[in-house]
């Protein structure tokens, strides 16, 4: 009001001096990152880096679509991005939207991580330990993130600092250069009393310095493969990691005695986890409004059970929601477990059993044995049994004689294969809810396997301290009995870097690490067209292994990159290949 | 039999209007018989309760005449033939034989051509003969032709170059319409004009708080040197609307205006009945499943149990019984009423005039959940102080309630299937119509309180006026208006209704705030030299607008009973808040320039200071000027003035601008995320978006040309525009390389549009009677046309499809496929289809379903593979021509008027035909009733059934029809009451008249041939509630 009589008063002079201040904007709706020079606008900050993590995980475009299809373990089917990176299709291209997302989240994330750090050096009214691990945290994401982009894509651009501007320039950094920005952040992160040691000293789903140690060990031993690598690489990723296998006491993260709890519902915060990305059905703060945010890995490795449960359309909660988006190869559901009555990471890793969720009676299974197609009559009781899936071949009067549906490797179709079942949610209320479950990104299984292929590329593959004694330990906790032990246990000679990468797959099939541990091993494009294919009488998919080409080791650029750079230089695509699409 | 419906309803229509006319005919006729003799007349002229002074009183066919006094009094001698003309400048002549009188007093009548000759333009009034652009200018009478909801619906076709349809065809009872004058030109930034109320900018997309009854005239101003006064918000033109006023002098007169009536939906969407439905799942079904399973026709059994298989409830038992629901109809009211009451008092006396006026509106869409209230409370005072002070003030009080905007039940209401019965055999509602429960009962909606949505808004909006004239020409006039608004919309959703199917009882509430005040100080110079005139107009002005918002979602609510009114008892609750300001700062200067009323000049420079714009950025000039010859007033044009009346050649250039640059644009921006830590929940920012320093606004800078003319004493009347329009700076959508972590898009300036057109709208007396005695027929056309194309997009770029903006094409152009009918089983469509690379057999087998032709190819050849790259323009939603055509009859006190509106060309895309009612997967979702390709009925439009093929390939090419229709918009048969039955009863005017609103579309190949019920939208045609004709009886009195 006063402000209406001020104007009043100057206007019919004309004066315009007077009411300069007219035009300033009042912004009372939007944050602005200068708030990140307190505590409580750090914090927030800081959440949303740990926010972020939820779009890389779990919603149905996220980072499982680049780790785990167009590898030996997985190819995909449905349509669009997903199954042209898993069956690395003509239509895989630099103008993937979901390249460009990835990439673009990185960086808007990156640049909030510089932000935390840029002005979080202010802070004050706060207690000088605080303000360290607060700023560790940002710069782990801000070391994470960028050791994902090089591996994905090779030489990327490097911002150190905090950019609030429209830029319509950039440039590639060599990743020699990122990677060392990188060590260097996490070693501030792995530096003693800069972050709680484990996850028992501090809320779940924080970072802690046992996560970063883990994850430097990681970048030591990518960096050692890569060609920015330096000689110290390997013994520093091999040191890293087994300290931190040693330090179990101190940090509270040790394996879990039988593997099929790892990823037990509900056990998301068990004592072998390093990192898991938080979800929960808390209706604010858990179910995010927009898809961005949501757990939809429990979707998207179900096969189409509703075939074999005698109902022929019906899903059950428990059961899983049939996407389907991933098929294994038949290497992996054949070769990869080996003996799978002995070693339980086969069941622990794919669901055997349904139930019918109606009765049925008088279907027809066809089924073959070898060359020959029979067929057996199925009846069933709701709630009872009524699909078995035995991971191994069995004759026709075993099939025949069950009132169940059975499914042998020689009968996988499309889609009726094993459901990868790790991410499986029966608690969710109707079944076309997504999963609330928090996913687990880290875990300390696989420290045990960084010091296994560290000590292997450091030449020590013996089983007193080296590569086999690493496997071995988790090849101990996966007898599915105590008597099988012995069995399962290698001998040094064992030891390849194949065996290496089949042991990864038993241990973290399908736990979205896949095809960075194939490009980091070099041995991408060499496996997927061993055993990137599924074929049974039934079915015949060949296409990542007829596919796969030599350049494909890398992401190419996103398209959008490189249109929005306008000004100077152009932004480089890959060469040798992705250049040329 | 849509010919039958149409006729029956006209018939009805007539047959109404006849029935309530005649009954209240009463004909008053008078004969007098001539006289010889030479005779002394005398008597007075009058006009509106007022002597006129100075009125001609001519012999008829003689040069004889008098002028009355200023007393309005004349004498004049004359034989008993004479036949007397008494004439006055706006006003109808009237002719009156002597006969046998000695005093003849006579009322004239206010011309209403000639009362709209003075037209209100940007900061004033001009005379119609003096204008120099291009504006329309809509007066009391047209906007009374179409009872309507607000403004914009009543002047549908009403002008040229102002084009108005209904957004996405919605038929939402408080729906306001879309209003582009000359075509649309900005990509980003909105083309919606700017509204002027009583001289102050108002909200537009309030505009249904304005009864249109409370309206007296509207002046639309096209070109950019009428806008350009508006400067930075000219560019999408300018709707002046002036509100009613006490008249000087005039004595206190009582208006009532009121009619009722009823809707009735124009038909229903066809889908199928249980008959074809079925045969369509077994056609899906069997296409799904025939290689699989070796069916051995649609008739094999297996195909009926696959049909059935995995159940849904009661539909066997349905097919069973033979059940065949008509969704629809259970669900709409056939007879929904509407209703207006109108109450007004208006005089003054020289020093005071005053007007006042209250109202009702009410409308109840066909269904039931959807409706319009108003009541509108309006005052005005004019008061001159002295001879140096006058000041006035206006003030428009709404409280409106718009109920059900956020539903259609079309979706379920379309799908469900015919088979299931609305209810169970124990009468209570089928709750379960979809086994994932993916639909769900419409009829579920309908229960007491099970949805609640309703936006209210209580809002004023006061102008006011102070004038000082310093005498010598020079005055100074302090304008001031604020537009306050308070809008709460709640809403209430059951679980079991089709918002929330099986999630709990929901609930929203949410606030809104508006301020909006403008101050203006004009100063303006009148000087008359010799044959000078000069008119100077100096204005500064500031406004400023602030906007706040709430809400708050949540749920678990407890009852219906509790509903939306307390979010305490209820659970999980969400909020949400958002302030937003801008202000604006202005200077406008003008001259007005004519010689001896012949050559004319007028410019005008003004200049926007905007808070939304950075530092630096923030004030721009936006110049114009415009010339006009009025080569009817040269003197060797004299001779020929009865002939051609009028001659008057315009030619403007203006710069205007688009300032719908959202505030905070050039900030940047963070994100909000959440997250939790165990079961510690947090919320999380980071910055997205940049700071954008150098957004400016977009400019249109234009060229008109117009003639006006004026046949045979301006009895016929019109004018022809043309112009050129050049949008530069649009903006667009720029994304930033993500590497520089804030890539958000943000706007920047680059595009560019272009517009040309043409108009041409005339006004003919085909008759020039009083319409009591002399026929008269008045009829108003007008055609015109827009071109609209894409000049420039960002740098190198010529097309952006995801934003569908191609050079050289209009904005909202249709980029498809093109479709050559469905792939048949013969030889020749086999090789073509191989030579594709297609499948010709086998469950991928193309046969049956769309073909669409190979165009092109990544060399720009057709390359043999259907592709993106076969997708071209086919069309835009752009007409070649549209227009409106309103004729008016009057004869012994009835008055009949048709207004009709037209457009040719063009096409529209229909989601009825594109959404999910029309998949044919023959699932548990019923169909539209379209012809489908069977191996037996291969001329079918519409491809094969078949249970898989979720989303029909390329069934764009079938969703786009051509978009032109002819509309009678009102019929309008009136009768007004003789003066002389009324003055007993002590009425100066009465008349009664019914309306039909919508009643007639012709020409229309989406509903005569598709089954449409409407073409009217702005681009796309929704899968809407069906629209509506209405019937209205209403009665206007005058006391």
């Amino acid at each position: 009001m006063k402000k209406i009589i001020y104007l009043l008063a100057c206007l019919p002079l004309f004066i315009m001096m007077a009411c300069g201040d007219f035009l300033d904007e009042e912004n009372h709706s939007k944050m602005t990152p200068e708030s990140f020079s307190t505590p409580q606008g750090f914090e927030l900050g800081l959440n949303g880096v740990y926010g972020g993590m939820r779009t890389f995980y779990g919603p149905l475009s996220s980072i499982h679509m680049i780790t785990v299809p167009g590898t030996d373990e997985f190819y995909s089917r449905s349509s669009g991005d997903i199954y042209n990176f898993g069956n690395y299709t003509t239509n895989y291209k630099p103008n993937s939207d979901y390249i460009y997302s990835y990439w673009r989240s990185s960086y808007t994330l990156i640049n909030t991580c510089n932000g935390l750090v840029h002005f979080g050096e202010n802070m004050t009214d706060i207690p000088e330990a605080k303000k360290i691990t607060m700023l560790a945290e940002a710069r782990f994401f801000r070391a994470w993130l960028y050791f994902r982009l090089v591996q994905f894509f090779g030489d990327v651009t490097l911002n150190r600092t905090y950019n609030d501007v429209v830029v319509k320039t950039a440039k590639r950094d060599p990743m020699a250069d990122v990677y060392d920005f990188i060590v260097e952040d996490l070693l501030y992160c792995t530096t003693p009393g800069n972050l709680p040691v484990g996850p028992k000293d501090t809320q779940p789903g924080r970072v802690t310095q046992a996560l970063a140690r883990h994850l430097l060990a990681k970048v030591y031993l990518t960096r050692g493969w890569s060609s920015a690598a330096k000689t110290t690489d390997f013994q520093n990723a091999y040191d890293i990691a087994t300290r931190l296998i040693q330090d179990g006491d101190q940090t509270g993260v040790k394996l879990m005695s039988k593997y099929e709890d790892i990823h037990k519902p509900g056990n998301e915060n068990n004592q072998e986890i390093l990192f898991n990305v938080q979800m929960t059905d808390d209706p604010i703060y858990g179910v995010p409004e927009k898809d961005s945010g949501m757990n939809n890995l429990a979707h998207i490795f179900v096969a189409g059970y509703f075939n074999f449960n005698g109902s022929g359309n019906v899903q059950q909660i428990e059961d899983g929601r049939v996407y389907a988006r991933y098929h294994g190869t038949t290497w992996l559901y054949n070769e990869a477990f080996g003996d799978i009555d002995k070693d339980s990471r086969y069941h622990g890793t794919f669901q055997s059993k349904w139930t019918a969720p109606i009765d049925f009676s008088n279907k027809k299974q066809e089924f073959y044995v070898g060359e020959n197609k029979y067929s057996a009559i199925r009846s069933g009781v709701k709630g009872e049994l009524a699909g078995y899936l035995p991971g191994k071949n069995m004759t026709k009067e075993e099939i025949e004689s069950a009132n169940y549906y059975i499914l042998t490797p020689e009968n996988y179709t499309d889609p009726n294969f094993p459901t990868m079942k790790k991410y499986l949610d029966p608690n969710r209320t109707s079944l076309s809810f997504d999963s609330r479950r928090t996913i687990i990104v880290y875990r300390l299984a696989e420290t045990y396997l960084i010091a296994a292929e560290a000590a292997f590329k450091l030449g020590n593959n013996s089983t007193t301290d080296g590569a086999a004694y690493y496997i071995n330990e988790l090849r101990k906790r996966a007898a599915s009995k105590t008597e099988y032990i012995n069995d399962l246990m290698i001998t040094a000679a064992d030891v390849t870097i194949d065996y290496i990468l089949d042991e990864r797959t038993r241990e973290l099939c399908g736990e979205q690490l896949r095809w960075l541990d194939l490009v980091r091993t070099k041995k991408l494009v060499e496996r997927v067209r061993k055993y990137g294919f599924f074929t049974t009488k039934w079915t015949n998919h060949t296409l990542p292994k007829d596919n796969i080409q030599d350049f494909h080791v890398l992401r190419p650029i996103p398209q959008k990159q490189i249109e929005s750079v306008i000004v100077g230089d152009p932004y480089p695509q890959q060469p040798d290949g992705w250049d040329k699409m | 039999m849509k010919k039958n419906k149409l006729r029956n309803r006209l018939r009805r229509f007539l047959s109404l209007s006849m029935a309530v006319v005649l009954f209240l005919t009463v004909n008053v006729v008078t004969a007098q018989n001539g006289q010889q003799a030479k005779v002394t007349i005398s008597g007075t002229v009058t006009a509106n309760g007022e002597p006129i002074i100075g009125a001609v009183v001519a012999v008829k066919g003689t040069t004889t005449g008098t002028i009355t006094s200023d007393k309005g009094e004349y004498t004049i001698n004359v034989t008993g033939n004479d036949i007397l003309v008494f004439s006055s400048i706006g006003y109808i002549s009237q002719e009156i034989p002597v006969g046998g009188k000695t005093k003849i007093d006579v009322v004239l009548e206010d011309n209403v051509i000639n009362l709209e000759s003075v037209v209100v333009v940007g900061y004033g009034t001009r005379k119609r003969s003096d204008l120099t652009g291009a504006v329309n200018v809509m007066g009391e009478q047209t906007i009374r032709a179409t009872p309507a909801a607000n403004i914009a619906m009543a002047l549908q076709g009403a002008g040229a170059g102002v084009n108005i349809q209904r957004s996405g065809g919605s038929t939402h009872p408080g729906h306001t319409p879309e209003i582009r004058i000359r075509g649309t030109r900005s990509i980003a930034a909105g083309n919606d004009p700017l509204l002027v109320v009583d001289g102050i900018p108002y909200e537009l997309s309030m505009m249904n708080n304005i009864a249109p009854e409370d309206i007296t005239s509207v002046t639309v101003l096209k070109d950019a040197s009428s806008t350009a006064i508006y400067g930075s918000r000219g560019a999408n033109g300018v709707i002046l609307v002036s509100t009613k006023r006490g008249a000087e002098g005039a004595k206190a007169v009582v208006n009532y205006n009121g009619y009722i009536g009823f809707s009735k939906p124009l038909g229903f969407y066809d889908v199928m009945k249980s008959e074809d439905y079925m045969q369509l799942r077994k056609w899906a079904m069997y296409n799904r499943y025939k290689n699989a399973e070796n069916y051995t026709g649609i008739d094999d059994p297996r195909v009926l149990q696959k049909v059935f298989e995995g159940g849904l409830d009661g539909e066997i038992e349905g097919y069973e019984r033979g059940v065949d629901t008509d969704w629809q109809r259970e669900l709409y009211d056939q007879n929904p009423l509407m209703t207006n009451h109108q109450i007004s008092l208006s005089g003054g006396s020289k020093n005071t005039q005053y007007a006042a006026s209250l109202g009702y509106y009410k409308s109840t869409g066909v269904y039931d959940l959807q409706s319009m209230e108003r009541t509108t409370l309006k005052l005005s005072v004019d008061h001159t102080i002295n001879k140096y002070l006058k000041f006035g003030l206006n003030t428009l009080n709404t409280y409106y309630i718009s109920r059900g905007e956020s539903l259609n039940p079309m979706g379920d209401a379309l799908s469900l299937s015919p088979l299931l019965s609305p209810y169970m055999d124990d009468g209570s509602i089928r709750e379960k119509v979809h086994p994932n429960d993916l639909m769900s009962n419409p009829l579920m909606d309908l229960r007491k309180d099970a949805i609640q949505d309703d936006r209210k808004r209580l809002s004023t909006f006061t102008t006011g006026y102070l004038e000082v004239d310093f005498t010598h020409g020079f005055k100074y006039r302090l304008n001031a208006g604020v537009q306050l608004s308070s809008t709460t919309l709640q809403r209430y959703y059951q679980k079991g209704t089709s918002k929330r199917r099986q999630s709990s009882n929901y609930g929203y509430n949410e606030s809104n705030s508006l301020t909006d005040y403008t101050i203006e100080n004009l100063l303006t110079y009148d000087k008359k030299f010799d044959k000078h005139n000069l008119n100077l107009t100096a204005m500064f002005s500031a406004e400023e607008r602030e906007a706040q918002e709430f809400d708050l979602n949540y749920e678990n609510v407890p009852t219906n009973q509790v509903g939306y009114y307390n979010p305490g008892t209820a659970e999980n609750h969400k909020g949400n808040g958002d302030y937003n300001k801008w202000s604006m700062l202005s200077y406008m200067g003008r001259i007005n320039y004519d010689y001896d009323s012949r050559y004319y000049l007028t410019a005008t420079l003004r200049t926007d200071g905007s808070s939304r714009l950075a530092k630096g950025n923030k004030w721009h000039y936006f110049p114009s000027a415009a010339l006009a010859w009025n080569i009817g007033n040269e003197k060797f044009m004299s001779g020929t003035s009865h002939i051609l009346s009028q001659l008057k050649l315009r030619l403007s250039y203006g710069e205007v601008g688009n300032t719908n640059v959202s505030p905070y644009d050039t900030m940047g921006d963070m994100t909000s995320n959440k997250y939790i830590f165990g079961s510690q929940g947090v919320l999380g920012y980071y910055p997205t978006a940049a700071s954008n320093s150098e957004l400016k606004w977009e400019r249109t800078a234009s060229y008109n040309a117009g003639i006006d003319l004026g046949f045979l004493n301006n009895r016929f009347s019109g004018s022809i525009e043309v112009y050129k329009q050049f949008s530069n700076n649009l903006m667009m959508k720029f994304t930033p390389p993500a590497t520089s972590g804030v890539s958000t898009q943000i706007p920047y300036n680059v595009g560019k549009t272009e517009n040309v057109g043409f108009e041409f709208a005339a006004r003919v007396h085909v008759f020039d009677g009083d319409g009591k005695n002399k026929f008269q027929w008045t009829s108003d056309f007008n055609i015109y046309f827009n071109r609209n194309k894409v000049v420039q997009l960002t740098e190198g770029v010529d097309k952006l499809i995801s934003d569908n903006l191609f050079v050289g094409h209009p904005l909202g152009s249709f980029y498809e496929y093109v479709g050559l009918g469905i792939w048949q089983d013969t030889p020749e469509d086999r090789a073509l289809a191989e030579s594709y690379g297609l499948k010709t057999s086998g469950d991928d087998s193309v046969i049956g379903t769309i073909k669409v032709a190979d165009i092109s190819g990544p060399d720009g050849v057709p390359d043999n593979v259907i592709n993106d790259l076969d997708r071209k323009i086919v069309g835009s939603h752009q007409a070649n021509f549209e227009g409106g055509w309103t004729n008016s009859l009057a004869y012994k006190n009835f008055d009949f008027t048709v207004v009709m509106n037209f457009r040719q060309g063009g096409m529209l895309r229909s989601e009825l035909y594109g959404g999910g009612q029309n998949s044919l997967m023959g699932g548990y979702y019923n169909n539209l009733n379209v012809d489908y390709w069977t191996p037996e009925n291969t001329g079918a439009r519409w491809p094969a059934p078949n249970n898989k093929v979720q989303s029909i390939p390329y069934k764009g090419t079938l969703t786009l029809f051509d978009a032109s229709y002819l509309k009678i918009r009102t019929l309008t048969l009136g009768y007004s009451l003789p003066d002389k039955l009324l003055k007993t009863v002590g009425v100066s005017k009465a008349r009664v008249y019914s309306t039909a609103t919508n009643p007639f579309t012709f020409f229309s190949e989406y509903v005569n041939k598709y089954k449409g019920l409407d073409p009217e939208t702005n681009r796309v045609m929704g899968t809407v509630i069906p629209p509506s004709w209405q019937m209205l009886f209403g009665i206007n009195i005058t006391f």
